[in-house]
C-alpha cells in the first residue's frame, strides 16, 4: 500500500480542514461553507468524527471507520480480477 | 509547479525531495519533532507548522488525492491490511466460495466479517469493537451469524448439512434455506452467554434455547461463553441444569473461553 497518506486521528482537523469541512454541533462532518450540509459516505451515511476513517479518490469519497467500511474499501481498491466475491 | 517542490524551501529541509520516495504521515501534537523520517514514513507534525507552511502542506495533501493516494487514519489502515492477510487465507477464501450461491450474499458479507473477527480472537486480541460494527451493520442476524462463525459452525455444522441434504434425492436449495434460515435466526445447536445477562436471564435462555432444539429434534445444545465471568455463569447452569440432562456434559476449556455441550 505505497498509495497511501497516512494520519493519526489528531490531524483529523488538519485534513477536513484542507477539503473545507467541519463538525456540527452532534460531532457530524460537514461542508464548511454550508453547515447544514452533512458529508456522506459513498453508501450515503452521515459520518462522525469518530467514524471517520479517511479520503479517497472519486469526488472526495469519505470514509468510516468500521469494520465493514474497511471490507469495502479493501474491495475498492483490489485489482478486480482477484476479488473473492 | 509542483507543491511538493515548495514545500522543502518552507519547511527547511534537504531531504523533503526525497517525499516521492517515502510515505507520508502527518500527526498533531506538541512533543514530537516537526519533521522526523523513520522506517521509509516521514512524520510531518502539523501542530508545529509555519502558519505560512499550512497552505503548502495542504496542496500536497489535495494534489495526491487526486492522483490517487488515499487519506486513511493510520489505525484504520492497520486493520485494513491486517484484514486483508485474513481474508487471503486460504481456508477463509475456500469457505467463502463454498457458501457463495447457497446463502444469502448479505450472509457472506457477514460471514466474510466474521471469519476476519474470528481470526483476530484467536490471537488473543479484543474483538469487542468489530463485533460492535457487525451488530451495528447488521443487527441479530449479523451477531447470530458471527457467533456461528466464531464457534466454528459453518465448518463443523452448516457445511456438512448442505452436504447431507445435498445427498438426497428431492434436494433443493430453498429447502437447505429454510433449514439454514432456522439456524441463523434462532441458533438451535448455539447459546452463547452475555457478560449482561444475570444467572437468571442465561438459564431462561438456554431453557427456551433447548425447547427450541426440541422442537427440531435435536437433543443437545453448545452453550458458550467467553471470559471469567461468563464462565461461572456456565457453571452455575450447569448445577441447575443437571437434573434435566440425559449425559454428563462435554466441557472444552481454554484460557478464555468455555464450550459446554449438554444432551437432553
Amino acid at each position: 500500500m505505497k498509495k497511501v497518506i497516512t494520519f493519526d486521528k489528531s490531524a483529523r482537523q488538519f485534513i477536513l480542514d484542507t477539503f473545507n469541512k467541519s463538525i456540527d454541533q452532534e460531532d457530524y462532518i460537514v461542508e464548511k461553507d454550508n453547515p447544514g450540509q452533512r458529508v456522506l459516505t459513498s453508501d450515503g451515511e452521515e459520518i462522525k468524527l469518530d467514524e471517520f476513517a479517511g479520503i479517497k479518490k472519486g469526488s472526495e469519497v469519505f470514509i468510516k471507520s468500521d469494520l465493514v467500511s474497511l471490507i469495502k474499501l479493501s474491495d475498492d481498491l483490489k485489482d478486480p480480477h482477484e476479488s473473492v466475491r | 509547479m509542483n507543491p511538493l517542490d515548495k514545500l522543502p524551501k518552507l519547511i527547511c529541509i534537504d531531504f523533503f525531495s526525497k517525499l516521492k520516495k517515502l510515505s507520508l504521515n502527518l500527526l498533531s501534537n506538541n512533543c514530537s519533532p516537526k519533521i522526523e523520517i523513520n522506517a521509509g514514513t516521514i512524520n510531518i507534525n502539523v501542530y508545529k507548522l509555519k502558519p505560512k507552511e499550512f497552505p503548502v502542506l495542504q496542496e500536497v495533501v489535495k494534489t495526491s488525492l487526486e492522483e490517487g493516494k488515499l487519506l486513511i487514519v493510520d489505525k484504520a489502515k492497520e486493520t485494513l491490511e491486517d484484514f486483508k492477510k485474513v481474508d487471503s487465507q486460504d481456508q477463509n477464501r475456500k469457505l467463502l466460495e463454498y457458501f457463495k450461491g447457497k446463502i444469502p450474499t448479505k450472509d457472506i458479507e457477514i460471514l466474510r466479517a466474521s471469519l476476519y473477527l474470528k481470526n483476530v480472537f484467536e490471537r488473543g486480541e479484543n474483538v469487542s469493537n468489530l463485533k460492535d460494527d457487525i451488530v451495528t451493520r447488521y443487527g441479530d442476524r449479523g451477531r447470530n451469524i458471527c457467533n456461528l462463525c466464531s464457534a466454528g459452525y459453518f465448518t463443523s455444522q452448516i457445511k456438512p448439512l448442505y452436504e447431507e441434504m445435498y445427498s438426497q434425492p428431492d434436494f433443493s436449495l430453498n429447502k437447505f434455506l429454510a433449514i439454514y434460515e432456522i439456524i441463523v435466526t434462532e441458533s438451535p445447536y448455539a447459546f452463547f452467554i452475555n457478560s449482561w445477562m444475570s444467572d437468571k436471564q442465561a438459564m431462561d435462555e438456554v431453557l427456551k434455547r433447548m425447547e427450541v432444539s426440541r422442537r427440531y429434534g435435536i437433543k443437545y445444545l453448545n452453550i458458550h461463553g467467553i471470559g471469567r465471568e461468563n464462565t461461572e455463569k456456565i457453571a452455575t447452569l450447569l448445577k441447575e441444569l443437571a437434573p434435566q440432562l440425559t449425559q454428563t456434559p462435554e466441557i472444552t476449556r481454554g484460557e478464555r473461553f468455555i464450550a459446554v455441550k449438554i444432551w437432553f
